[in-house]
């Protein structure tokens, strides 16, 4: 019996984190190019150039969703299939789930990058894409959770690492976020919409929605520090027990957070103060991570004066404890009052995913080129380039958008002394921003510069690599062996499971029924919950023409610019008109509350204008407002409007709960091109010379549908 | 010579050893070779690792940036009685029939890269299933099948890695504490996670209570909150339940009796308010009282768990292994296994491992470890030897008669281990003040309720009951005391004064005499050099110390050691690379050496008597004065002549008579207890001018066990010692005081631990100790008089149970400031 | 806002599977040693490239 069949060899799977890493570096540069393009169009809007798939509204959901699910998203799923492995001390679960997992996922971001320019959105942030491709993401997640799982349950160490169970964490919550923030009624293969509705909707989208977003960019990235930044600094973690502290808490209480989006929104107090608290607590478990993080390099502080790995996930964790302070201080009510829907809070995101996602990115992707091809990465001093220039963009980045977001705020809300707004004119607040928009801009090209840097210097090594013919087959590995018969020792804790590995079909079996159970039995329930919130008599559903303009608003992204929720505050009360109530927006599939006012409040602008106004600014903004920064939308007055669904549709809104009579279910059609025609006739009346077949332009329903915005209380008031 | 190697050594005229990274002495320095080692141990260990292909080692240690550890000593045993079954009963823990595991301490783990080598022993020893290091514990349990390999082939393998492994505590007690520490970790992880949920939804029902809320939310997430409070009332709260009743049938108000009354109270009112739906529950408040003191308790019992009881320092103290003689052969056998009558051989520099009487050869022996007392003493056939006793001359042969449990130091050790658990109980005055304050709040609760129901009816009454229950939770007296003894012992631990126990500082503030040991304590306590005469007409002070500290390498003797520093500190690193060819040691006289020149010899005086004789008379004087001052003098004969004396004896500390002046100037009865001869104890009284009759010579560990319980008796007392024969006494007096220089069993029954050497810190300890009692008495009237005033707030009205629920932990909070901003412990006095 | 009575519940649920979690590590000793892991992972095994 010799030594060596006293173990077993095992391989471990790198393939798959080389394509992983490479469609990280992939995506990661076209995410942040499209993120250029659209502070470039903030700054001059003539970029827009008039062309549908290219205006701001569209291109900005496609930015969040390739740097969070395509750049972030690739980046935690190569650390997790490299670092997994290792801490299990076993090969991943299944190959082929692997190589599933892998190109689903860059088929779903193929799919977002074709179908949100098209405007085909659900206009969830940062979950925007249509139910189909919903539907893909989960099948994809829950192939990459069997495959999670699966590893673990055949592991070969007995001690599951900390940043194990961060992984865990994440794709059990992401999961479970993702479905419920999903669930739709579809209409057409990419038009569906959201079960909920209104200030349910907005509490449930954000609600889940940052924890969606948390759960994607905090407790994966923490895991990987905690694999990462040891390795590279080859010092054990600072405290090991703090770390298995610091996760619990954040776990056991981390479903609370969300309301901290919709502070003096029509939410009741009692739920957003539950917001406030939370987020203030969120401070604890947060610090205990950069604090672990940073202090794990005692006694190692001299590398990081040369090692540029070191250097990114030192700054990136700092950054992780910026923009985690910032967080809580944002969600203080007071605070809140004042940086909400201003540019204050797009410096905060920033900072977290320009600062800790990108850099730790950077950091784990230059640790791993040697690694996994062989070969040193090609150029250090490139390295120190992008990280420098990377660290000055981000520093211009977030300084700009603080200076902005602090003076559109104290803007708003400024009087003269005799009780009037300093600045009636919304445009007067936008102008002054112009500046900063262009520094941002100016961060964002370092930012995106430094990306170039990393792709020239990957590239090169990948080449160095082939160039010297590097062995790239899976590395092996001595390992304990998998003990025949698992009874021999019932009494410790036995993780070589040869049973449960021997049946990996039953395993699937059981999470895919888990599954299948788990989705229906939460979705029944929600759908049988009649919203019956105290509904303002006067509150309506819209007619057919001005449900078809809603869809143009949210197929344009008109939430990115501008928001529906005038707060209870003297100047919002001054400038927009009565602050907005919970049962105006009963009959709002999705919510349109929106996070950024680049563009001022629109929830109070129905028959603010006339339809001539709106027909001319739509046109060209600037013709109503000179220094106007909004890209105009020629296409809506040559495009008819598609009333196929609309009849659909409105059914769709009667299952759900919308009060309309059976005879408008059957008479939607007609009942439109009435609506249609009389708002026609209006702006011939007003003066437009009225093109042949204006009628049917899908301008008229957009400006049907602004003209009702808010004006259901006033008909109350009358 | 290879051209690297020379190289090597030009370069670094000291080059690090390959193995543990320390400076190779310049004796050792092998030219010809390309790797240089400190020491035969490194060297050897070196071979072993690379032979096995296990070279990885080293670079891990280099790039973890471990650093240098001490030399490799493997200890030259072949482990022969790990096989002996008593041996596997004992240690080893039965998987299956053919799968076992045991747990070996390794002491000289200090690295990652030792982790990885040990872990790597299925790689290299097949039929080691897994072995698993504890890094925190220092120890590795091996799972190995038994058909197909033995206990001694691992031990073998770990040892020749440079970890001799000795046998951890066995495995029985192990497991029961493992069990109760996962128990308190379920409990306080439940009660963390229903404590965190249900305070936010308290967020929201206090945010609702002020802004409204819709009647269907408020009781939804009432219901909710009660959901959320069930597992911590029936699951986390139940240690509470049980003190708090098993109080109850002894007829003692336990402190946990209120926290009983309080959760189960206020989750009976919640529940009531929840069924009526009127707005008050206090879910949040009992959630979060219940996992605040699991987690007050759970730190504190970390504390004291740091304690290793005095069984598994036995096993350290005493070999588990002794070399059997029957007919001749010598054969390795386990202690326990050795009965009356056997005869045992101990080899030179080894441990006796059993009480008996000396059967053939003649030896000294250090009893330091049974009597303190560094000299050591000579023994021939016939006289009584022990157990725990070092050979410090040549090979002997022991008949047994006593072994193990059953030997002197077994008996000292059950007697320390006995005497220090009964007075380790929890804060013993809080329960004591705390069973009146329960009274109290019981009659008082039960007064005000039958009161208010006459008054004005049954809802107005459990309201108020309730409030003066929550308002009055002894929270703020709970941790009044516990936390500032803590914040104490916390800030003494910072000092260097490790103080085992909350009660312990109570009990020192009432102490009012104080025993002191002298070895050790206020002697330096290791043989030292006081002074040193030549004779400068035949040589010059670098030649003598030159030539002792040759000599003295051999010897064992602790006097030599001295010697040998004393002569290695003088000469500042420069020795002498040259050795004597033969050299000799002779026990009980000396060292002597002939090399073709010159014959010298060192050693005692009487051995050299003639030839002081004849050396200068002014070296005579000095011998006869040492003597007479009860040092003992080590003579340096060159030729026929003595040319240097060393006198070696155990010098006083500096601090000690400063400290002795203090404490007599603060009133305090001062008396010292030794095992040494009476001049020296005599001596050392007048230098730190104690009335002769204060100072005691010659006791054995017993009689000084006698004389403190005697004194403890009337009127508490502290002795402060290091050896093993204060042991007893510590655990015998009211504070029993721990030297850093002391035998492990006098810590581990020691009170308060004084790692700094030095006695000032037992000035710091004293005068620490007054002032945290100061704060300890402030929190508790501070908790008494807040106590007072919200019981009749709570009974007039004033307070509804919201308020109270607000005031409790504001009254902790109090408490909790007061103690961090005391002042006990903060000042080093010199 | 009557969704709070299927948010809360789920977020409740959520909670649980932590604390069911935590239980199971508890139970299956993750945590009784929380000195050596750290070490562990740095010591990771030279692949042997065969």
């Amino acid at each position: 019996m010799t030594a060596q069949d006293n173990t077993e060899t095992v391989r471990y799977d790198d393939d798959i984190v080389r394509k992983f890493v490479l469609a990280t570096v992939l995506w990661g540069l076209v995410g942040m190019l499209v993120g250029v393009i659209i502070a470039l169009q903030l700054a001059h809007w003539p970029l827009n150039f008039g062309i549908p798939w290219l205006t701001f509204g569209r291109l900005r959901p496609l930015h969040t969703n390739a740097v969070i699910f395509a750049f972030a998203g690739n980046t935690i799923f190569a650390g997790i299939y490299y670092s997994h492995q290792r801490l299990m001390k076993a090969r991943m679960f299944s190959d082929l789930l692997s190589k599933i997992h892998f190109w689903g996922w860059q088929l779903i971001i193929v799919s977002a990058a074709i179908t949100l320019p098209l405007g085909i959105t659900v206009s969830k942030e940062y979950a925007e894409l249509e139910w189909p491709i919903d539907i893909a993401i989960t099948l994809i997640w829950v192939v990459f959770a069997i495959n999670f799982f699966g590893t673990l349950v055949k592991r070969r160490e007995r001690h599951i690492y900390v940043a194990v169970w961060f992984y865990m964490a994440t794709i059990i919550t992401v999961a479970m976020l993702h479905i419920v923030n999903s669930l739709a009624l579809p209409v057409s293969p990419w038009k569906s919409y959201s079960v909920f509705a209104g200030v349910q909707d907005g509490l449930v989208q954000w609600w889940y929605g940052h924890n969606a977003v948390a759960f994607f960019l905090t407790t994966p990235f923490l895991g990987l520090m905690y694999y990462f930044m040891p390795k590279a600094a080859e010092r054990p973690v600072y405290s090991y027990r703090l770390s298995i502290i610091h996760f619990w808490s954040l776990v056991f209480i981390y479903i609370w957070s969300g309301p901290h989006h919709l502070l003096y929104t029509s939410l009741p107090e009692w739920a957003q103060t539950v917001g406030v608290v939370f987020s203030v607590a969120l401070i604890a478990p947060s610090w205990g991570g950069m604090i672990n993080g940073l202090l794990t390099l005692r006694g190692a502080w001299d590398k990081l004066r040369t090692d540029p790995v070191l250097k990114f996930f030192v700054v990136g964790v700092t950054f992780y404890g910026m923009s985690t302070f910032e967080g809580p201080m944002m969600s203080i009510k007071a605070i809140n009052g004042l940086t909400h829907f201003t540019d204050y809070v797009i410096g905060h995101v920033h900072g977290g995913a320009l600062g800790w996602n990108g850099f730790l990115a950077f950091g784990m992707i230059y640790y791993l080129m040697p690694k996994l091809w062989g070969v040193p990465v090609y150029s250090k001093r490139l390295m120190m380039t992008h990280f420098w220039t990377a660290t000055i963009g981000i520093v211009l980045y977030i300084t700009s958008m603080w200076t902005a977001g602090i003076t559109q705020g104290l803007m708003w809300r400024a009087f003269t002394e005799d009780g009037l707004l300093k600045y009636p004119e919304f445009i007067e607040t936008v102008v002054r921003l112009i500046p900063f928009y262009w520094v941002r801009v100016l961060g964002g090209v370092l930012y995106l510069l430094g990306m170039i840097l990393m792709v020239y210097n990957v590239v090169q090594t990948v080449k160095a690599s082939k160039a010297q013919g590097v062995d790239l087959s899976d590395p092996s590995f001595q390992v304990r062996p998998l003990s025949a018969d698992p009874e021999d020792y019932h009494h410790s804790p036995n993780p070589w499971h040869r049973k449960l590995e021997g049946r990996p079909v039953t395993f699937a079996l059981f999470v895919f029924l888990a599954v299948i159970i788990g989705g229906p039995v939460t979705y029944i329930p929600l759908v049988a919950v009649r919203s019956n919130i105290p509904t303002i008599a006067s509150v309506k559903p819209y007619t057919p023409l001005e449900l078809e303009g809603r869809d143009i608003y949210v197929r344009e992204g008109c939430y990115t610019c501008h928001s529906q929720m005038v707060r209870p505050f003297r100047d919002e009360v001054v400038r927009y008109g009565e602050y907005s109530k919970a049962g105006e927006f009963v009959y709002d599939r999705p919510f349109q509350f929106g996070s950024k006012r680049t563009g001022p409040d629109l929830h109070r602008v129905g028959g603010k204008y006339n339809n001539f106004w709106h027909y001319r600014h739509m046109l060209d903004p600037r013709s109503t407002t000179p220094d106007s920064i909004m890209p105009s939308y020629s296409w809506l007055y040559d495009d008819d409007l598609d009333t196929s669904l609309t009849k659909k549709k409105i059914k769709a809104f009667k299952t759900m709960g919308a009060p309309y009579s059976e005879e408008e279910v059957n008479e939607a059609n007609a009942l439109l091109d009435a609506q249609a025609k009389k708002v026609t006739d209006q702006l011939v009346e007003e003066g437009v010379q009225a093109p042949p077949g204006l009628q049917k332009k899908e301008i008229i329903a957009l400006i049907a549908y602004l003209q009702r915005l808010g004006t259901d209380i006033k008909v109350a008031a009358k | 010579m290879s051209s690297t190697a020379s190289t090597a050594l030009q370069e670094n005229p000291a080059p690090a050893c390959e193995h543990c990274g320390l400076r190779v002495p310049s004796s050792r320095i092998n030219c010809k070779a390309e790797k240089q080692f400190c020491c035969g141990g490194c060297e050897y260990v070196y071979g072993i690792i690379n032979g096995l292909g296990l070279a990885q080692f080293y670079s891990i240690k280099q790039q973890t940036g471990a650093g240098t550890s001490e030399p490799a000593a493997p200890r030259v045993s072949e482990f022969a009685h790990f096989a002996d079954p008593a041996f596997a009963e004992r240690y080893v823990v039965n998987l299956s029939d053919s799968v076992a595991e045991i747990k070996f301490s390794l002491d000289s783990i200090y690295c990652a890269a030792c982790v990885w080598l040990v872990e790597k022993l299925p790689n290299v020893l097949p039929g080691v299933r897994e072995a698993r290091v504890d890094f925190g514990r220092k120890n590795v349990k091996i799972v190995f099948d038994r058909k197909r390999v033995e206990l001694p082939k691992i031990a073998q393998t770990l040892n020749s890695f440079g970890y001799c492994p000795r046998p951890y505590v066995p495995a029985q007690r192990l497991g029961a504490a493992e069990a109760e520490n996962k128990q308190s970790l379920l409990r306080l992880g439940v009660a963390g996670v229903c404590a965190g949920n249900s305070m936010m939804i308290a967020v929201s029902l206090y945010q609702g209570y002020f802004s409204g809320m819709e009647q269907k939310y408020q009781s939804f997430m009432q219901w909710i909150s009660l959901l959320v409070s069930l597992p911590v009332v029936f699951y986390s709260a139940v240690p509470f339940y049980r003190r708090a009743l098993g109080g109850l049938r002894v007829r003692s108000l336990h402190i946990d009796l209120p926290i009983s009354l309080g959760v189960v109270l206020g989750f009976s009112a919640s529940f009531v308010n929840t069924l009526l739906g009127n707005s008050h529950v206090y879910y949040d408040s009992i959630c979060m009282l219940v996992f605040l003191l699991l987690l007050g308790r759970r730190l504190q019992q970390r504390g004291l768990d740091q304690v290793m009881d005095a069984r598994s320092l036995m096993y350290s103290l005493s070999p588990s292994a002794a070399r059997r003689v029957s007919d001749g052969v010598e054969e390795e056998v386990y202690v326990e296994t050795l009965a009356p009558g056997d005869l045992v051989a101990v080899d030179a520099g080894e441990v006796l491992p059993a009480d008996g009487t000396l059967y053939e050869g003649a030896t000294s022996l250090n009893l330091s470890i049974l009597t303190g007392e560094s000299q050591p003493r000579k023994v021939n056939v016939g006289d009584e030897v022990f157990a725990g006793t070092t050979n410090l001359g040549s090979k002997i042969i022991v008949q047994v008669n006593a072994a193990h449990d059953d030997s002197r130091i077994g008996r000292l050790l059950a007697v320390v281990e006995q005497a220090s658990s009964h007075k380790s109980k929890l804060t013993e005055i809080t329960d004591r003040v705390g069973a009146y304050f329960v009274a109290a709040v019981l009659l008082l609760g039960a007064a005000t309720f039958v009161y208010w129901t006459l008054k004005s009816g049954a809802l107005t009454a459990m309201d108020r009951t309730l409030a003066l229950l929550i308002v009055t939770c002894p929270c703020a007296l709970g941790l009044a005391a516990p936390l500032s003894l803590s914040a104490g012992i916390h800030r003494a631990a910072s000092r260097g004064i490790l103080i085992k126990g909350s009660d312990v500082i109570e009990r020192l503030s009432r102490v009012r005499t104080f025993f002191f040991d002298k070895t050790g304590t206020l002697t330096y306590g290791s043989a030292q050099v006081t002074s040193f005469y030549f004779d400068d007409a035949l040589v010059d002070e670098v030649q003598v110390l030159r030539i002792a500290e040759i000599l003295e390498r051999v010897s064992q003797h602790p006097a030599g050691r001295a010697i040998r520093g004393f002569a290695a500190e003088k000469l500042s690193g420069d020795l002498d690379g040259r050795s004597f060819d033969s050299v000799l040691e002779i026990p009980g006289k000396g060292v002597e050496a002939r090399s073709n020149e010159i014959a010298t010899r060192i050693g005692s005086s009487t051995w050299l008597n003639d030839s002081l004789k004849r050396s200068k008379l002014e070296l005579r004087d000095k011998v006869q004065q040492m003597l007479g001052d009860g040092e003992s003098p080590v003579l340096l004969e060159v030729g026929d002549r003595v040319v240097g004396v060393f006198s070696i004896g155990d010098a006083l500390r500096e601090d000690s008579p400063k400290v002795l002046q203090h404490l007599a100037k603060k009133g305090y009865c001062l008396e010292i207890l030794s095992g040494d001869v009476k001049e020296v104890v005599a001596q050392v009284a007048n230098d730190l001018d104690l009335p002769l009759e204060r100072a005691h010579g010659e006791l054995s560990p017993e009689s000084k066990y006698e004389i403190v319980s005697a004194v403890q008796r009337s009127f508490p007392c502290a002795m402060i010692g290091d050896g093993v024969n204060d042991a007893a006494a510590l655990g015998a007096a009211e504070v029993g005081i721990g030297m850093s220089s002391g035998a492990e069993a006098c810590l581990r029954s020691a009170d308060v631990y004084i790692a700094k050497n030095g006695l000032s810190a037992l000035l710091t300890l004293i005068e620490g100790a007054a002032q945290t009692m100061a704060v300890v008495r402030r929190n508790i009237a501070v908790s008494l008089v807040y106590n007072v005033l919200g019981a009749t707030g709570a009974i007039m009205g004033y307070v509804s149970p919201l308020v109270a629920a607000v005031l409790m932990p504001l009254s902790s909070l109090s408490v909790v400031l007061s103690t961090v901003f005391s002042r006990a412990f903060t000042r080093e006095i010199q | 806002m009557d969704i709070v009575f299927v948010l809360l519940p789920f977020a409740l649920l959520f909670a649980g599977v932590g604390a069911g979690a935590y239980i199971w590590a508890v139970k299956r000793g993750q945590f009784d040693d929380l000195e050596t892991p750290p070490l562990r992972i740095l010591s990771d095994d030279e692949e042997s490239k065969s």
